[in-house]
């Protein structure tokens, strides 16, 4: 099914119901993989899941198609991870510098990861860095996403894009070379 | 940018995904979400009869809180403005008839009481005591009333 279709069918009262369980099925592992490096655990990242798909199913008939689906899903995806993570902060006492520590603590804590030394090294040094640059790394390095489609998610301009990238792995790269 | 890459890469290398998720996730997950929805769904449905049914208040409650705020804003005006100024203007009026009722008693001019006395309608001898009484109470001091009757 056509995008354009696919949408019409979103708001249309008959189609809604099939349409939108073909958008799940095309969608829901792109989105899984974006909001679990965002939120790290995997019962986390189910409720945020969940969260996005049922904020889609509430606003389609809002949605004007000025951008495309797969933007407009990941941009609902990334603000739901955002609200969830700034949750989780105001719960608990975070020092300045310590944003990202709980992070780190949920990735070992977390049953579904399964990573030796190095991965987990590896993931560390992803969640040291800044929130904007950890989530332009996850998604250039991980997702491989354009950077004008990166902007348009992101509400930010494409040179602001490349150069927290720039910075980020310079970051890690840094981290991993000293720590080892 | 693709040298950045490149040079990551080269650290990463042989780093595969550590993520796990559990067996079959992503087959029953589309179930489980529209099971969320339909009961979000009914929740709404149950609210909105709720709300029908209460009919005539839908379109009555803002009239009420109109109302009701008014009454409020009135309340928060009058109790301290009542609850204030009487007892100001009621010792203003004590205030100025005792001094009225002492200009009466003691400001009797000399001329007043010889007209008085003077008067030919003013015969009664009482009255007339009377008035002689207060003006020389009016005028005289302590010490020339005791003068007086010794």
């Amino acid at each position: 099914m056509q995008e354009k279709e696919l949408i019409q069918e979103l708001k249309s009262q008959n189609g809604k119901n099939q349409a939108f369980n073909t958008l799940v099925k095309k969608y829901q592992e792109k989105l899984y993989w974006h909001i679990r490096r965002i939120v790290i655990k995997h019962d986390d990242c189910d409720d945020v899941l969940q969260n996005t798909f049922i904020k889609v199913w509430n606003n389609i008939e809002n949605f004007r198609a000025e951008s495309s689906l797969y933007t407009w899903l990941f941009r609902i995806a990334t603000n739901e991870s955002l609200t969830f993570l700034a949750q989780q902060k105001r719960r608990r006492i975070v020092f300045h510098g310590e944003e990202n520590e709980f992070l780190s603590e949920n990735l070992e804590s977390d049953e579904y990861f399964d990573g030796n030394e190095i991965q987990l090294k590896l993931q560390k040094a992803i969640l040291k860095l800044p929130e904007k640059q950890r989530i332009v790394f996850n998604m250039k390095y991980f997702d491989d996403i354009k950077y004008c489609e990166m902007a348009q998610i992101l509400d930010t301009s494409e040179g602001a894009l490349k150069a927290s990238y720039h910075h980020a792995v310079k970051k890690i790269e840094d981290y991993l070379k000293n720590d080892s | 940018m693709g040298n950045k890459k490149k040079n990551i890469n080269k650290l990463l290398k042989g780093i595969d995904n550590p993520y796990r998720l559990p067996n079959g996730y992503f087959d029953t997950f589309s179930d489980r979400l529209m099971s969320r929805i339909e009961q979000q769904e009914n929740t709404y449905s149950k609210k909105s009869k709720r709300i029908n049914g209460l009919g005539i208040m839908k379109y009555l409650r803002p009239a009420l809180a109109m109302a009701a705020s008014f009454a409020i804003i009135f309340l928060l005006i009058y109790i301290p403005v009542s609850t204030v100024s009487p007892k100001i203007s009621h010792n203003q009026e004590q205030e100025k008839s005792i001094e009225f009722d002492y200009l009466n008693y003691y400001y009797v001019s000399s001329n007043v009481l010889v007209d008085i006395f003077e008067n030919e309608y003013i015969n009664d001898e009482y009255i007339q005591d009377e008035l002689v009484e207060a003006y020389l109470l009016a005028s005289m001091t302590e010490y020339d009333f005791y003068e007086l009757i010794e």
